[in-house]
């Protein structure tokens, strides 16, 4: 993976992005720190895809706040800038608020300028008895992005098809 | 100019071990970050005690 415009994220975010340790780090107003990961996942090879990860370090519940979004939004610009294929994301199961999870990034990424940049798709898939959001988040100017989506799709259905 | 057809390498029916590998990985990044907050917050906790504690970096 590129990493991506260290200036960007420092300069043109609401809160200052750094890298740290290969996760890149924002502290919010309200002392809250997050990590913004990304992980290789080589099941769409040849083309390149990874996952997205957001943890809040902290440890303590996040108060409500605009720049947060605003801050991962602008993390997540930037990695389709230095990286233009394919971003995952599967919702973290921690307290079972798995689905709440999921609502908030749909959110997040069905905003007016997110929805022209990209195309976005969330599927619930149900695996050992949990309940797993995943999305797929595509520039839509990718050459492949049909091809990209289909294959996505069909993995969905296949997995559906095959549960009991 | 048409794009050429995309043939992807991995085997039909497979991602769902990605998700399982992945959603594993993230079980366990979750209890090392546990453990290192909690490491962090005893170290707070002795500094605020003992002014001469030196700080680890975790």
């Amino acid at each position: 993976m590129k990493e991506l415009d260290p200036q960007h994220l420092f300069y043109d975010s609401p809160y200052p992005v750094k890298l740290d340790d290969g996760e890149y780090i924002f502290r919010t107003d309200h002392d809250i720190v997050y990590a913004v990961s990304f992980k290789p996942e080589p099941f769409f090879d040849p083309i390149p895809a990874y996952w997205f990860d957001l943890m809040n370090r902290s440890g303590m519940a996040s108060p409500s706040d605009p720049k947060v979004r605003e801050t991962v939004i602008r993390i997540i610009v930037e990695f389709f800038r230095a990286n233009p294929d394919i971003m995952l994301y599967l919702c973290d199961s921690a307290n079972d608020q798995q689905a709440m999870r999921n609502r908030l990034f749909l959110r997040w990424f069905t905003g007016a300028e997110q929805s022209k940049l990209f195309f976005f798709k969330s599927e619930m898939v149900v695996d050992e008895g949990m309940e797993n959001f995943i999305a797929i988040i595509v520039p839509r100017s990718h050459p492949y992005l049909d091809d990209i989506i289909k294959h996505f799709d069909s993995e969905i259905s296949m997995f559906r098809a095959n549960k009991p | 100019m048409e794009t050429k057809k995309l043939q992807f390498t991995s085997k039909p029916g497979t991602f769902i071990d990605s998700i399982r590998a992945y959603r594993e990985y993230k079980k366990e990044w979750r209890a090392r970050m546990e453990v290192k907050l909690t490491k962090m917050e005893e170290q707070i906790q002795r500094a605020k005690e003992d002014p001469f504690f030196k700080m680890e970096t975790l």
